[in-house]
Formats: structure tokens, C-alpha cells, sequence
């Protein structure tokens, strides 16, 4: 029996359109296969502990929340790279990956720091970008997801998305036209776009999560999960 | 005279009239007006105050009953009735209701706006009331960030610096719309036996203070994140109410407002808030008493089409019409709880119409999870009834209730599996929850 530890980052403040549910759905599946986890949270009021968890998760949060966390975040930084560094799991949904490029500029115009683990650049913009889309995990190339994107930021990457998440990806990127990628996948570090929530709407995507925190999901009930992907790609190839 | 402004209100009210036989929409005809002539909205003038309404929730239903009580006063009320809240629904409205001067004669303009067309409309049309009754996370598709929605909205009262805000003391996010030059107005209801000092919805959009982003703590709470607040760090807090809901009565359906006993015709928490809120708006812009708003109130009817009533196979059904938002879900849900004897929950759900995307994140900010013990069944229908079993099934509900038909053709005999009284959730967005009704009354 495996006891899996995670800390849910800004928990109160970075907490939008059911993403959550990803958390739950991680939480939920460990236990059903026998396992134990403990959730621990982190605000903006405390000060951050890295060292021990498993797994980190951080959601999509609303505009002005972002840019009043970001200043506590980069606090960390130089903890934070290490960790990804070394190994360890992070799981970041929606705006919450303009945390961890070089910069992000919020829709007054104010330039804000990232952490520079990768060399994006955020910009929120005062329009919405919705959009499906359906791509490859780069971590399986058998596997075909499906993601909602709903936000009024995108990410620019200077030379390229250097550590996608998906290849193959129709619908959007992580900019404003598709460039056929989407997300970062680097060592254990997952950021998307893709809301839904994006886990609970791929059961591969989350058993590759299960895997990587050592969970053997072999036992758990994948069946209506599978049945409701397969429609939805189904749809898309009409 | 101005020919062109008289050419274009009378095409806009020719148009209006031809759209109403032939059953076409309302914005069509303002869409055109504004087409050929722009500036149209900028020349007209008003006899009377200009009442604005805004919310993610209750600004259809709250509007409606601004109108019907200052009717009911013996006032002349020109209103958009059907939620047409966009700037062309608007402009059909106000055109329709011009003279071939351009003049608005009417005792009061009572307008439903979009949170984000607020801006626009604001630009040209001189407010004299705003009524912002809450802001909360709302059709994905459409708003994108929240904050994004408040920002439209402070843009909106800024074009209006002397425009009356009425304002919600017990939300956090659109209380925050005050600004230095702009009157204010505050209602809040008290706590009802339906208030849980904890959050029992699906979500909760300010566990922040939106001034220092610390804690913020709650006395108790109406629904989502609407109940009496301060902040754990700053003096943000719920405003002193200028209308005060006490004293509410979900059986005999009362609530009383500034000492005043009102009757209302539709018993739910949000009604009983948007109550006062109508009463904050009525009481200030004509200057009636508290009793006139009761005589007025008493009355109202929330339109048909929200709400319907009929047997199927001999079960007793009721279809709620929400829209893509998931706290008006959980209203819905609130209602559901309150109801007597074994029910079943059909959740009716598709595509986003016309854009088609295969989307239902919303359902996952509804806490399906406060139905655990209390249904027979939860079944899930419409093209996304898929999707929609995944998110109950991750409430924790098993085979036992759990039921889902995709096909549209086959849910009837879905409807066959389940037990007891049906509460049906149409939450197709953009229209088309007419389809669920035409298969189960097709006998």
C-alpha cells in the first residue's frame, strides 16, 4: 500500500470551472485501488513547503487572483525548479501555467515575473477564447484526448513549444492559432489548457497521472469513463 | 425634427411588428436600426427614469417584477419582457416604444442588460438606476474569466458617474462596483432557515477578498458564495442595508422588508432576495411606500416557460428551464431537495447549439453530491448524457441510480427505469430544451 502525499496549491484563490474535480478524481481513484492520500493546501498567506509531496497541483483561477499569487510564487522559485528538476509531480491547469514562463503581462498592461522554468510569455487579454480540441498525448501516442479551452490569456513561446503535452492537436494551442501543440509535458510536470476537467474526461489521461504517482489502477472501473471519450472522438471523425 | 431618427424608429417598430406575426426574434429588428443608423440610441429622449438590471442570475425574473409592480402602480412602463438584453434586443425596445420624435414617453424604462453589453448600452443610454444583483461565474462559453465580467461591468457605471447603483450587500464581487461618485443603495437579506453557515453549492467565487486577496470569512451563507461577509485581513465587509429582508417564511411564502410584510408567489431563496432587491429599486426610483411594493408583489407570476408542470406515464413531472450556469443548477437542485416524496433527477443536457462544442465542465461546479441519499434516481439524457454520467458518477452515485440514454429516441423508456416524481434539468444552452418536452408529451 502506497500513502501518496499532495499539496493543492492556492486552493482558495486558484479555483475555477469544476477544475478541482481533477484533484478529486486523482484522490479518489488512489483510494479505490487500495492506497492512501492526504491533501494538504497552501495560500497565499502561508508559506510554502515543498519537500515530502508527491504531487503538486495548481488550478485555473480568475484574472486578478493570478496576478495576486504570482508575487507569492516567484518567492519560491529557485525550491520550485528543483523539485520539477528532480522528479517531482506537478499537475497545472488553464492560466495557472503563465506562473512558470519568463513573464506574463495582465490586461491592464502590467508586466509580471514568472519563474523561468520555461521560456514562454503569458498575455491576458480582454477577450474570451473558447474552443475544443482533440490531440495525441505525447506520453502515449496511442491515445487521443479531448480538451475545452475557456480563457482570455495565451502563452507565447518564443522558439517553439519545446515540451508539449499534445502533438496532433486540432481545436487550439497554446497560443491563439493552432500550431499543432498543446501543453507542457517536462519530466513529471503537466500543464494544459484543456478544462473539462481534462482528467476525469480521459480516463488515460489520468491512469498516466496514477502511474507516475506509482498507483497500480488495474482494479478500478474504467468503463463509463472510456465509453463517454470514445463518443466524443467518434463525433469528431464524422 | 430629425428625419432619420423618425425614418429608423418607425422601419424598427415596422420590423418589430412583422417579426411578431411571422414569430421571428426581437433583437432583429434594433440589430438592423443600429446597422443603418448608429448613433440611433444617442438621440432618443425620455420622459421618464431609466431603470438598468444586471446579474449573472435573477435579472430576467427580477426585472420583470420592476415592471409589474410599477404597473401595477398606475405608472406607464416600457421593459424588454423577454430577456432580449443585448444591444440590438434594446434598441427594438426603445424604438418601438419612441414617438416619431425620438421621445420615449413612458413613466419609467425598465432594461434586463447583459453584464458584459452593460458598457455599450450605457454609452447611450443615460441610466439613472443600476440594479447589479450579483456576479458569479457564468456560461462558460461566452464569459470567459469572471473578472473580466466585473471589469465590463465598472466600465459600464463609469460612463454614468451619477447614475443610482443599487447594490447587493451580501456579494462580495458586484458590492464591489461602488465608486466615489456614485450614489449608493444597499440590500441584504437576514439569515432563513435554508442558510448554512458553510457552502453547500457546487461553487464559490469569493473564498478571497477581491481588495487584499486574504481569507474571507462568512457568517452564514444564501447560496454560493452570496451571504453576510468580512474580510479575515481588511475592513471589507457587507455594507449596512438600506432594504433589509427579515422575517422569511418559505411555507407561507413571506418575507418582510423595512417592517413591511410582502407576499410572494415563488418560494425559493433567490426569489425572496431578488424580492428585495425589486423593492430597493421600486421604493427608490418612484418613491412609493413599502405597501404599495407588497400590493404590487403579490401578483407577480415568474413566467411560464421557466417552469412547467405535467404528467408523464402518471408521474407527476416538472421541466426547469436553466441556462448554462451552474448556481442557477443548484437553485434548481435547492428546489428539488424541498420537495416531498421519491424523485427522480433528469439531467437533460447537449452540444452548445450552433457552435457545438462537446463542453459540460459547468456540471462540474454543481454539487450533485447534496442529492446523495435523497433520489431514486439521477438520469442523465440529451447528446452529452455520457459526459454527464461521468460527472454524477464521480458525485459518487452508483448503478443503483445512475441512468443515461444519449438517444434522443429512446428516452422515454430511460424515463421508464427511473422511480418516482421527475424534476427535469433542461440545460441545453441557447434554446432546444423544447426537444426533451416534445418526446416525453408525445403519447
Amino acid at each position: 500500500m502506497s500513502k501518496v502525499k499532495i499539496l493543492h496549491l492556492y486552493a482558495e484563490a486558484m479555483d475555477l470551472y469544476g477544475d478541482v474535480k481533477n484533484l478529486e478524481a486523482i484522490c479518489h481513484r488512489i483510494r479505490e485501488s487500495g492506497n492512501e492520500v492526504t491533501v494538504d493546501t497552501c495560500e497565499i498567506w502561508d508559506d510554502m513547503q515543498l519537500e515530502g509531496y508527491d504531487m503538486v497541483y495548481v488550478g485555473h483561477g480568475k484574472a486578478r487572483n493570478l496576478a495576486a499569487v504570482s508575487e507569492h510564487f516567484v518567492k519560491y522559485g529557485a525550491q520550485i525548479k528543483e523539485q520539477i528538476e528532480n522528479g517531482q509531480l506537478w499537475f497545472v491547469t488553464g492560466n495557472a501555467r503563465a506562473l512558470f514562463g519568463k513573464d506574463f503581462t495582465t490586461v491592464d498592461g502590467k508586466s509580471l515575473s514568472g519563474i523561468g522554468l520555461f521560456d514562454y510569455s503569458a498575455v491576458e487579454q480582454n477577450k474570451v477564447f473558447v474552443a475544443d480540441m482533440i490531440a495525441t498525448a505525447v506520453f502515449d501516442p496511442a491515445v487521443r484526448c479531448y480538451g475545452f479551452a475557456n480563457r482570455t490569456a495565451y502563452l507565447q513561446h518564443p522558439n517553439g513549444n519545446q515540451h508539449p503535452l499534445f502533438r496532433d492537436a486540432k481545436g487550439f494551442g497554446d497560443g491563439e492559432k493552432e500550431d499543432g501543440c498543446e501543453g507542457t509535458l517536462y519530466h513529471n510536470f503537466f500543464g494544459t489548457w484543456a478544462m473539462g476537467p481534462v482528467l476525469l474526461r480521459n480516463p488515460a489521461f489520468l491512469k498516466e497521472i496514477l502511474s507516475r504517482l506509482g498507483i497500480d489502477c488495474s482494479g478500478c472501473d474504467f468503463a463509463l469513463e472510456e465509453q463517454a471519450i470514445q463518443l466524443v472522438l467518434a463525433e469528431f471523425n464524422k | 425634427m430629425n428625419l432619420k431618427l423618425t425614418v429608423t424608429a418607425l422601419a424598427c417598430k415596422a420590423l418589430s411588428f412583422v417579426a411578431q406575426k411571422l414569430g421571428g426574434g426581437t433583437d432583429r429588428p434594433g440589430s438592423i436600426a443600429l446597422k443603418v443608423y448608429p448613433q440611433v440610441l444617442k438621440q432618443l429622449k425620455y420622459d421618464g427614469k431609466i431603470i438598468a438590471v444586471t446579474g449573472s442570475n435573477g435579472k430576467t425574473t427580477t426585472s420583470n417584477l420592476i415592471a409589474h409592480v410599477l404597473r401595477e402602480k398606475g405608472y406607464t412602463v416600457v421593459n424588454n419582457a423577454k430577456g432580449s438584453n443585448l444591444t440590438s434586443g434594446i434598441a427594438t425596445t426603445l424604438l418601438c416604444a419612441s414617438d416619431w420624435n425620438g421621445r420615449v414617453k413612458a413613466d419609467f424604462v425598465v432594461l434586463e442588460v447583459d453584464e458584459c453589453y452593460s458598457r455599450f448600452i450605457f454609452e447611450d443610454v443615460p441610466v439613472d438606476y443600476y440594479l447589479a444583483l450579483n456576479l458569479l461565474r457564468d456560461q462558460v462559453v461566452r464569459n470567459g474569466n469572471p473578472d473580466l465580467v466585473f471589469e465590463k461591468v465598472a466600465d459600464a457605471i463609469a460612463k454614468r458617474p451619477n447614475c443610482t447603483l443599487i447594490l447587493n450587500a451580501q456579494e462580495p464581487i458586484s458590492m464591489n462596483l461602488a465608486t466615489k461618485t456614485n450614489p449608493a443603495l444597499y440590500f441584504a437579506m437576514d439569515k432563513t432557515e435554508r442558510s448554512t453557515d458553510h457552502c453547500v453549492s457546487g461553487t464559490h467565487d469569493c473564498k478571497i477578498c477581491p481588495h487584499c486577496f486574504h481569507k474571507m470569512d462568512y457568517d452564514f451563507y444564501h447560496y454560493n458564495h452570496l451571504g453576510q461577509f468580512h474580510c479575515s485581513h481588511c475592513d471589507y465587509q457587507s455594507h449596512k442595508p438600506d432594504f433589509f429582508g427579515s422575517e422569511v417564511d418559505f411555507a407561507n411564502q413571506s418575507i418582510t422588508i423595512n417592517g413591511t410584510k410582502v407576499n410572494v408567489t415563488y418560494n425559493t431563496t433567490f426569489n425572496m432576495f431578488n424580492t428585495v432587491a425589486a423593492a430597493a429599486v421600486c421604493c427608490s426610483a418612484s418613491g412609493m411606500s413599502m405597501e404599495d411594493f407588497a400590493k404590487g408583489a403579490a401578483t407577480f407570476h415568474v413566467a411560464k416557460e421557466r417552469l412547467d408542470s405535467f404528467q408523464f406515464d402518471g408521474r407527476k413531472t416538472v421541466c426547469m428551464l436553466t441556462k448554462q450556469n451552474a448556481a442557477s443548477l443548484d437553485q434548481s437542485l435547492s428546489y428539488v431537495l424541498e420537495q416531498p416524496g421519491e424523485k427522480t433527477v433528469a439531467i437533460y443536457i447537449n452540444n452548445v447549439l450552433y457552435l457545438d462544442y462537446k463542453d459540460i465542465s459547468w456540471l462540474y461546479d454543481v454539487a450533485f453530491e447534496r442529492l446523495q441519499g435523497k433520489v431514486a434516481n439521477i438520469l442523465c439524457t440529451g447528446n452529452r448524457a455520457l459526459d454527464a454520467a461521468v460527472r454524477v458518477k464521480a458525485a459518487g452515485f452508483g448503478d443503483d441510480v445512475l441512468v443515461y440514454e444519449n438517444d434522443i429516441e429512446k428516452t422515454k423508456e430511460a424515463f421508464r427505469k427511473t422511480k418516482g416524481d421527475i424534476y427535469i434539468l433542461a440545460t441545453s444552452a441557447f434554446g432546444n430544451e423544447g426537444k426533451i418536452l416534445e418526446v416525453l408529451k408525445d403519447e
